[in-house]
């Protein structure tokens, strides 16, 4: 990879990046929004609770983004494709970020939940200020690794058509007739982001 | 409508199989590289597991797409040039490996230090240590985490359509451009993997069951 | 001849020294009992001797030659068990005599069962060690490296782990071998049971020898002022304990 590669391809790949991460920033907080109400949903073993958890972990995202992108709009629901794509990310995640946080919920231990209820607190605010916080605090790691497994599927949003960083590596590989450079330059800003998210885990110990 | 659903059919006949080998495979080959990995990290000198972890942490801090691409369209520029399906095997099983090795190497982490010194000092070898005390006694806690992977890797042999290997999904995305039934053909895909997933992950937790009886009997 | 030659053993980890120059000589069917405070170097010591941990300086000779782990001169008994799960008590202890001993099999498991016999386990022989109570883990434990026949044996607090009401039937085995003329060092925090065990007691603390002495001089009036000040201590919390 020469110096000139790089200098050429940088400021363009750095300008998709920002797509990337915004759009996984955008999908984690719908997943983690979405994921809360959903985790204390599937724990009360709600039935359309699990059937969406099991959906969204079971079907490819591949193919979860290819029905957004095509079933939508048949259904007469027009959205423009990088709506599409985040949002679909962030459904998807939401079922993941459920599983994670039901795991966490089930390590608040009992006696802080009766503590709680003896003091007065309701239900809503025993789970918004006692269980969540108790949870996405034990399960970090997990959430942050769940962050990284979404940068990294973002790059599928790029197949419906957004221009990411992964798309303006395709687009690179295509002009310069530079495959090798131009996805192991992309494959590298990739590790960049995750190695810092994966920092972030390291960085404060719960 | 007749029409598309007959084409679907035959398309999922022919793709299905291609899925299922490739991800069987690559399952295989991913776990025994992991092992191998995970074990190495455990044993081998210094020398040799940094450049190990450093290709394990690219692996996992990448996009298997991009892995796919870089493979794909890369290799031959460097003399490795691919069928779609080898291409897709051959990424489908290093990007299992590096998640597998992670598994190993917790469960090998996991095994109380006391059962490893008592065999090193009724002087059993390091392959011994390995393959009579350390992989029997990890395997009950390791295999949901095992499984768990499997069913993943299911979901990752979807990406290898967008390297035109003839699978499911690209057999059944085929057949939509084809009628413009893509919503037809787009449900069918979600509804065969969410079928297969859950039918390998119902079978996973039976598997284990059974070998957990085994085990502790 | 020395059975166990410890000389001048130091061993450090980071800044801290965990043994500070560690001399014994131990004779043949001497039974050594080891006390002091925790973190004295106690179980370091074991360790050391054993080979599992690296030492700074020194050296420890077992029938003259260096004792390297897996030789089989030594067997140490750990205070947490170290059973193999997945194998049956007569598995656990015929392991090491198949695959490193190379017998047979049928002389593996006999073997394996005379041992079990001796720590009075014959009956439990086909269980999984999830199966027994943590007194008859340790037994096999201990079953397990006597099958092997080592020069010396370490018991590293091999009652620790265990309720109070288990750890009788453990001693009473480890008591019987030390009278069947058994080479031992046991590191342990059952005091009446080590000063009728040991023909030596031994004190540590802070990774230094204070005192070594017959059990009778080590727990009389005449013992070092810090191993008075240790056993008093130790005492006081026992009669507390048992009002």
């Amino acid at each position: 990879m020469t110096w000139e590669f790089v200098q050429e391809a940088l400021p363009p790949m750095l300008w998709a990046t920002l797509a990337t991460l915004w759009s996984s920033a955008g999908a984690v907080l719908i997943g983690l929004v979405l994921g809360a109400p959903l985790a204390a949903a599937a724990m009360a073993r709600h039935r359309w609770a699990l059937v969406y958890i099991s959906f969204f972990r079971g079907v490819p995202l591949l193919v979860q983004l290819l029905l957004a992108y095509f079933a939508l709009p048949f259904l007469g629901i027009d959205l423009p494709a990088i709506v599409a794509g985040v949002g679909t990310m962030g459904l998807c995640c939401a079922a993941y970020m459920a599983e994670i946080l039901r795991g966490g919920l089930a390590l608040v231990p009992h006696s802080g939940i009766e503590a709680a209820r003896l003091l007065g607190l309701t239900p809503t605010q025993i789970l918004l200020r006692i269980r969540l916080p108790i949870a996405i605090q034990a399960m970090r790691p997990a959430i942050l690794g769940e962050a990284i497994m979404i940068v990294k599927a973002s790059s599928l949003i790029s197949v419906v058509g957004i221009l990411e960083l992964t798309r303006s590596a395709q687009a690179l590989a295509a002009s310069t007739f530079m495959p090798l450079e131009s996805y192991a330059l992309c494959g590298a800003i990739y590790l960049i982001i995750n190695l810092a998210l994966s920092l972030l885990t390291r960085g404060r110990p719960a | 409508m007749m029409a598309v659903f007959s084409d679907s059919m035959v398309a999922a006949a022919r793709g299905l199989p291609v899925t299922l080998i490739i991800w069987l495979t690559a399952v295989a080959a991913g776990m025994a590289l992991g092992f191998a990995v995970g074990a190495l990290r455990f044993f081998a000198p210094r020398a040799v597991v940094w450049p190990l972890v450093a290709v394990v942490e690219v692996v996992r801090g990448t996009p298997f797409l991009v892995q796919c691409f870089l493979l794909y369209f890369g290799g031959p520029f460097i003399g490795i040039d691919l069928s779609p399906p080898l291409a897709g095997f051959l990424a489908l099983s290093v990007y299992g490996a590096a998640y597998f090795s992670e598994i190993f190497r917790a469960g090998f982490l996991a095994v109380p230090p006391a059962q490893l010194e008592a065999a090193r000092l009724l002087g059993l070898s390091r392959m011994q240590i390995v393959w009579r005390i350390m992989l029997p006694v990890m395997a009950l806690g390791v295999l949901p985490a095992l499984t768990n992977l499997a069913v993943i890797l299911i979901k990752e042999t979807a990406v290898l359509s967008i390297i035109t290997v003839p699978e499911f999904t690209f057999r059944l995305q085929a057949v939509g451009s084809a009628s413009f039934a893509v919503v037809e053909t787009t449900l069918v895909l979600a509804l065969g993997y969410w079928a297969l997933t859950e039918a390998t992950a119902f079978l996973a937790r039976r598997v284990e069951k059974r070998i957990e009886r085994a085990l502790a009997a | 001849m020395s059975v166990l030659e410890v000389a001048a053993l130091r061993r450090e980890v980071g800044q801290a020294q965990i043994l500070r120059g560690i001399d014994l000589k131990v004779e043949p069917g001497e039974a050594i009992g080891i006390i002091g405070p925790s973190g004295s170097g106690k179980s370091s010591l074991l360790r050391c001797i054993a080979g599992l941990d690296p030492i700074v300086s020194g050296r420890v000779l077992v029938a003259g030659k260096a004792a390297v782990p897996g030789d089989g001169a030594i067997g140490m008994v750990f205070q947490h068990f170290g059973l193999w799960p997945h194998l049956t008590a007569r598995e656990n202890v015929a392991l090491a005599l198949k695959l490193v001993r190379k017998l047979p099999r049928k002389e593996a498991d006999a073997k394996a069962e005379a041992a079990l016999a001796r720590v009075g386990l014959s009956a439990q022989a086909g269980r999984k060690p999830a199966g027994l109570s943590g007194g008859q883990q340790q037994r096999v434990a201990i079953a397990r490296t006597l099958a092997m026949e080592p020069r010396v044996l370490l018991f590293d607090e091999p009652t620790a782990a265990l309720d109070p009401e288990l750890t009788t039937e453990v001693l009473d085995v480890i008591r019987d071998l030390a009278a069947a003329g058994t080479t031992m060092l046991v590191v342990s925090h059952e005091m009446g049971f080590i000063a009728g065990l040991s023909s030596r007691v031994m004190f540590l603390d802070h990774g230094q020898v204070v005192q070594v002495a017959p059990p009778r001089e080590m727990f009389g009036p005449d013992a070092e002022p810090r191993v008075k000040g240790f056993l008093k201590t130790y005492l006081d919390r026992v009669a507390w304990a048992q009002g």
